[in-house]
Parts: structure tokens; sequence; C-alpha cells
């Protein structure tokens, strides 16, 4: 058997723990971003997980596609780590501004220069946009079969069995290789890098793709390529201010079924 | 971007997921924003709603009544359980025959896989989880929420049609039933073009269906963080929310802890959006992936031990206690009222 080849896609994403201080700057309408430092988008560090061990299972190889700036090589080649062959990072202004369609059509297109692949993984969604929108349409645009919520996956001999949740439970399919998985935490069990991993992923090759390098058609990466078009930002309206409740244990709950009581929640019997 | 004739399509789509009793909360939601919109649109619009289903065609006179004009129904045994590939097609196809100008899809684990992938097909635009639809002048403004709802960003589609959003169950209000209304049905055969199946569906396990209230819709939820400590004390929350007939929602490290089985009651962008008149959170930090999914409730009491805790921004009242010394206390007292 020759092993499966597999794609992984990774998106660099802003730390999570940095988003209360993300706001709108209210003069120029921009982002600004506070320092958040850029991580591992936090699905994609189980799909690799789970990459890494069908590859320890069955051979093969593990490439990482990646649409971002030229800064992101430390969260590439942390979560090359894991077991990655090759890094591809894909990075050109001509990608700024994509929107989901862009950006599935943009890593589909570095994909098929460099595959063929038997499995593409996911991450089912990701923290900052969380769209929930690109694997599927990466799927579409590579016209493979994919699953999206993807809780086990599994290879037997010349096909792939894979659990996923759908609106009322658990469905399971089989199918064909090629294929592509959207992945949930479920499909792995968490470990972290150590710090001679990421040592080591500095000796695969890391590759960098522009636009020019993809021959893609330009009408279809970046903002051109996008048709949705982004309009003002703006933070929510927080027009709360809390009231916060002192005094012994019995107050508070005193206090607390008062205004429990106002709100019109108990109910009479 | 190729341009499309963007005038010949008109009209709205809405699909969302039923179970065997009938169409969702959720889809009903969307009629009911539908019909908003509907209303502010200067020119002729009809609302359609898509069924897709083994004989669903029975749930298409309640569509109706919640502001369906017109009712597509694609049925047949094939489409018993969700399969993606058949069930993207069937999308694909009703869009093609309606040629809306506004698709709303609700953001479920289907219907979120069928959005993503009809826009491809259709080269169109497609914005995520919006939180609210509206127009300005004459365009079409789908506001969409970045990094777990801490910002919101307009956004527009003008050069290609359908203009496609999909929707989180709870972000929009339904509209009055109207037993009288009545709407067009119509059947749609969709021909599969693929000569096999990529995908076999082998088996579908559907969940146990509980008691429990939905947390989606319960008027009251308790919910409870990583705070609470530990399964024994987790009973407490249900304690509580029993005594208001309402239901607990947890956070994802809770569930994660395993305190709470149910996966659907986990409240957030990952999960559950709420909107119950109070909402108790208890043991919660606040972090914005959590309270993006509380949706204006009419009060929010907080209780959390670290005063600086960020959950009390969002709260009306605030207790920085301990909740051990707060919540049993609070339980007695509520039962002693109902034994009263
Ligand atoms: C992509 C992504 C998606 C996510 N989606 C979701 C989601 O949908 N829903 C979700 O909830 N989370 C989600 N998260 C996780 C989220 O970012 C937070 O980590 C999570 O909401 C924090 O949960 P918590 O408040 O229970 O735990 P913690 O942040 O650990 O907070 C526990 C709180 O309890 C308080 N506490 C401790 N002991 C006591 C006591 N004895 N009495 C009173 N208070 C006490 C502490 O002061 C603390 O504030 C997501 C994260 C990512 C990266
Ligand atoms: N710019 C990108 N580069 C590589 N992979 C991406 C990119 N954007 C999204 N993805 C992949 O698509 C998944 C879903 O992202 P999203 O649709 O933004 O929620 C992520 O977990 C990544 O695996």
């Amino acid at each position: 058997m020759k092993g499966l080849n597999i794609a992984v896609c990774i998106k660099p994403v802003p730390d999570p723990a940095y988003y209360d201080k993300i706001s709108v700057d209210p003069k120029t309408k921009r982002l600004q971003r506070a320092g958040a430092p850029a991580m591992l988008n936090e699905l994609d560090r189980y799909a690799v997980i789970r990459a890494a061990e069908l590859k320890q299972q069955h051979g093969g190889s593990i490439t990482l596609f990646s649409m971002a700036p030229d800064d992101s090589r430390e969260t590439l080649l942390e979560a090359a780590a894991y077991g990655a062959d090759a890094i591809v990072l894909l990075s050109d202004r001509k990608f700024a501004g994509a929107d989901t369609l862009a950006t599935a059509y943009t890593l589909s297109e570095a994909i098929a220069a460099r595959g063929p692949y038997d499995l593409i993984l996911t991450g089912n969604e990701s923290s900052d946009g969380g769209t929930n929108q690109v694997s599927a349409q990466l799927g579409e645009w590579l016209q493979i079969p994919h699953v999206l919520h993807v809780r086990s996956i599994d290879y037997h001999q010349d096909h792939f069995v894979v659990s996923a949740a759908s609106d009322h439970g658990v469905n399971t399919y089989e199918v064909t290789p090629p294929m592509l998985c959207g992945v949930t935490r479920q499909v792995a069990q968490k470990q972290y890098q150590t710090l001679r991993g990421i040592k080591y992923s500095t000796r695969i090759p890391y590759e960098i793709l522009r636009a020019a390098d993809l021959g893609a058609d330009e009408d279809r990466i970046g903002d051109a390529g996008s048709p949705t078009k982004a309009g003002a930002i703006y933070e929510p309206p927080q027009q709360k201010e809390v009231r916060m409740l002192t005094g012994t244990a019995d107050e508070i709950v005193e206090q607390l079924l008062l205004e429990i009581r106002k709100a019109g929640v108990l109910q009479e019997h | 971007m190729q341009q499309q004739e963007t005038q010949k399509y008109s009209g709205i789509l809405v699909y969302g997921s039923h179970n065997d009793e009938g169409p969702s909360e959720g889809m009903l939601e969307l009629l009911g924003e539908a019909g908003r919109l509907q209303r502010q649109m200067d020119r002729p619009c009809r609302v359609h709603a898509l069924l897709i289903g083994d004989d669903v065609q029975r749930f298409a006179p309640e569509l109706g009544w919640n502001g369906a004009d017109e009712v597509i129904c694609i049925e047949g045994e094939a489409y018993r359980d969700y399969r993606p590939d058949l069930y993207i097609d069937a999308l694909e196809a009703a869009i093609e025959q309606v040629k809306p100008e506004i698709a709303l899809i609700l953001a479920t684990v289907q219907g979120s896989e069928m959005a993503s992938s009809a826009a491809v097909r259709l080269r169109t635009g497609l914005a995520a989880h919006c939180v609210e639809l509206r127009f300005d002048q004459d365009a079409y403004v789908q506001v969409v929420p970045a990094f777990a709802g801490k910002i919101l960003g307009d956004i527009y589609c003008p050069d290609t049609r359908p203009q496609m959003a999909t929707i989180k169950k709870g972000m929009f209000e339904r509209a009055e039933v109207d037993s009288r209304r009545t709407c067009r049905v119509r059947m749609l055969e969709v021909v599969n073009s693929r000569a096999f199946d990529p995908i076999r569906l082998i088996s579908s396990v559907r969940d146990q269906k509980t008691e429990d209230v939905d947390i989606g819709s319960a008027e009251v939820v308790i919910g409870g963080g990583l705070g609470i400590g530990s399964k024994e004390h987790w009973e407490q929350l249900e304690q509580l929310a029993s005594l208001f007939h309402g239901a607990v929602g947890c956070t994802r490290p809770a569930l994660d802890q395993g305190w709470t089985e149910r996966e659907d009651s986990m409240i957030g962008t990952s999960g559950a959006v709420i909107h119950p008149a109070l909402y108790m959170s208890i043991g919660i930090s606040g972090a914005a992936h959590h309270t993006c999914g509380i949706k204006d409730p009419k009060l929010h009491i907080a209780i959390n031990r670290d005063p600086h805790a960020a959950i009390f921004a969002t709260a009306d009242i605030g207790v920085a206690e301990e909740w051990d010394t707060i919540l049993p206390l609070l339980i007695d007292r509520l039962a002693q009222r109902k034994e009263a």
C-alpha cells in the first residue's frame, strides 16, 4: 500500500485571550488588535494531530497549507512539529481582502498543484472569523466529497470511515478517497509540541507561493474574487451598567429574589 | 467576480431544519425575518420556504401560517437522513429554480455546510451567522460577528445573487401565526447528476429525545461554568433550574469536564444562542465566545467570586461571592416559596 497523502489547512489566528482588547478605533474606524499574538487555530491543531496519527498507522506524508502573511512562520512550524513533511505558505498582497469563497479557491489551486492528496483536513471552524465555511467551499472547489463536524476518521484499505454530527445526532459515512473532512475536537487527543519538535520542523521544506506562482485566475483571488464586500465595522453597543449586590449572604439572596420577582419569571401556582 | 444579471432574481428563499413533528423553531424565526424584509422592499417579493426530507409536504401549511407564500418540497426516501452530497444538490436545485435575490439558511450543522457549498456552485457570496439584516437605502446589508462577537461588520454582496446568509437559531423572532394564511406548494424533482455515490451513509444515530426544556426557547436559563467545580455541585444548577421549569446551560470547559452530557446546552459561538427572560451565570468568566450566545435577556444575574470577571460587564446584577455561599440559600428560599 502506498500510504496516505494528507493535506492539512492551517490558519494562524489572533489569540482569543486578547479578544477583550480588540476594538475599533473611533476615528479611523479600523480594527485595533492591541498586539494580539498569532496562534494556531484551535481546531487546526486537532486536524494535524489526527493527520500525524493516520500517517503513523498507514504511512504516507503530510503537507500543510496556509494562506497567511509572511510572518506566520512560527505558527506553521509549531503545527508542522506534529509530523508534517512540508509546509506551503500562500502569501501575496493580491490575496488580501479574500472572503471565504476566494480563500477556498486560492487554497484549492495550491492543493491541486501540489497534490494529489487522499485526504484533506481542515478545522471545522476558525476562532476569529468562525464562519465554518472554508472547509466545505474548499471541497467544492476541489470537486471532492466533503464531510463537516467530523468526530472520527479512520482508513480501511481503500476507504475512509467518518462519523460526523448531523442536525439530529451522529451519521457515519464511507467515502472513497480523495475526500475532505472539517474536524472537531473529538477527532484526537490534544497534546502540545515540545521545543525540540518545533526545532525539527525547521528542517522540512518551507515553500512560499505568490499569486504568480500559482498561476491562478486573478479574478478569483483576493478582493477581486470576493463576492462579499466588507462595509463599516463597529463594536456592539454595551449599554449595560451592572449593579453589584453587597451584604450578608442572606441579604444578597433577598435582593436576588426581589429582582427575580420583578423579572416576572416566578411561576405562581 | 463575474457580474450577473442581478435583476433576474427576486424574492427570498428560506431553508431551515425540521424534525419528525414539524419545522424547527429556527426555521420559523427565519420566516419571521423574511417577512420583515419583505415588507421593507419596494418591489414585489415572495417568501419561498424550502423543505428537504422524506414525507415533508405535510409541514407546508405550518410554514404558510408562519409567513411562507410558497413551499418548495424536495422529497423522497433518499432524503430521510442527511447526506451532504444529496442535500447540497437539493439546495442548489431549489435556488436555481426560484432565483431568489436573498437566501436565508439556518446555521445548523447541515445548513451551514449546504449553504457554503451552494455558494461555491453559484459563485455567490455568503455571510456567516448574521445577527442583523437590513436595507440601507437600496443596498441589502448583512451584519456578521467577528472575534466571537466583539466586533460586528456590515457585509454587502453587490454583484452576485442570491445574497446568502446563515443565521443561528435564536437570532430573530417568528411572526404571529396566522392559520388563515395559505400557501402554494411546489414539488421539485432533483436529478442527481453524479454517476455514482461518492458518500455512502452507513448509519445514522438519532439523539435520544429528552424531556428537558430546550435551552434556546427556555424562559429561564441557569448557566454554569468551570467555577462550579464538580459534577456533584452541578446538580445544584439542575435543582435551581427545575424550580423555574428552566434549563441548565454550560460553558465549554464545563462540558469538557463532563459535568453535563448535553452538548446542545453549551452557550456561545460554537453552541446555542439563548434569549431568556432570566439568565443566571454562575462561575463563568465571561469570555466573548460564551457571552455572544446570550441575546437580550431581560435580567442577567452573574455570580463570580472574582469582582473583576468580564462577565459583570454583560450582567445587570452582579454578586462577587463564592457561588456556594449563595446558591444553596437561594434554592432553599425558592423551594420554600413553592411549598407555601
Ligand atoms: C474557537 C473557540 C470556540 C469557543 N466556543 C465556546 C462556546 O461556544 N461556548 C463557551 O462557553 N466557550 C467557548 N469557548 C471557550 C471560551 O473561550 C472560554 O474558554 C470559556 O467560555 C470559559 O469558560 P468558563 O467561564 O466556564 O471557565 P473559566 O474561564 O475558567 O472561568 C471560571 C470562572 O469561575 C469563577 N469561579 C471559580 N470558582 C468560583 C467559585 N467558587 N465561586 C464563584 N466563581 C468561581 C472564576 O473567577 C472564573 O471567572 C471557545 C473557545 C474557542 C477557542
Ligand atoms: N487562510 C487560511 N489558510 C489555511 N486554511 C484556512 C484559512 N482560512 C480557513 N482555513 C481552514 O478552514 C477552516 C475553517 O475556517 P472558517 O471557515 O474560517 O471557520 C480552518 O479551521 C482552516 O483549516
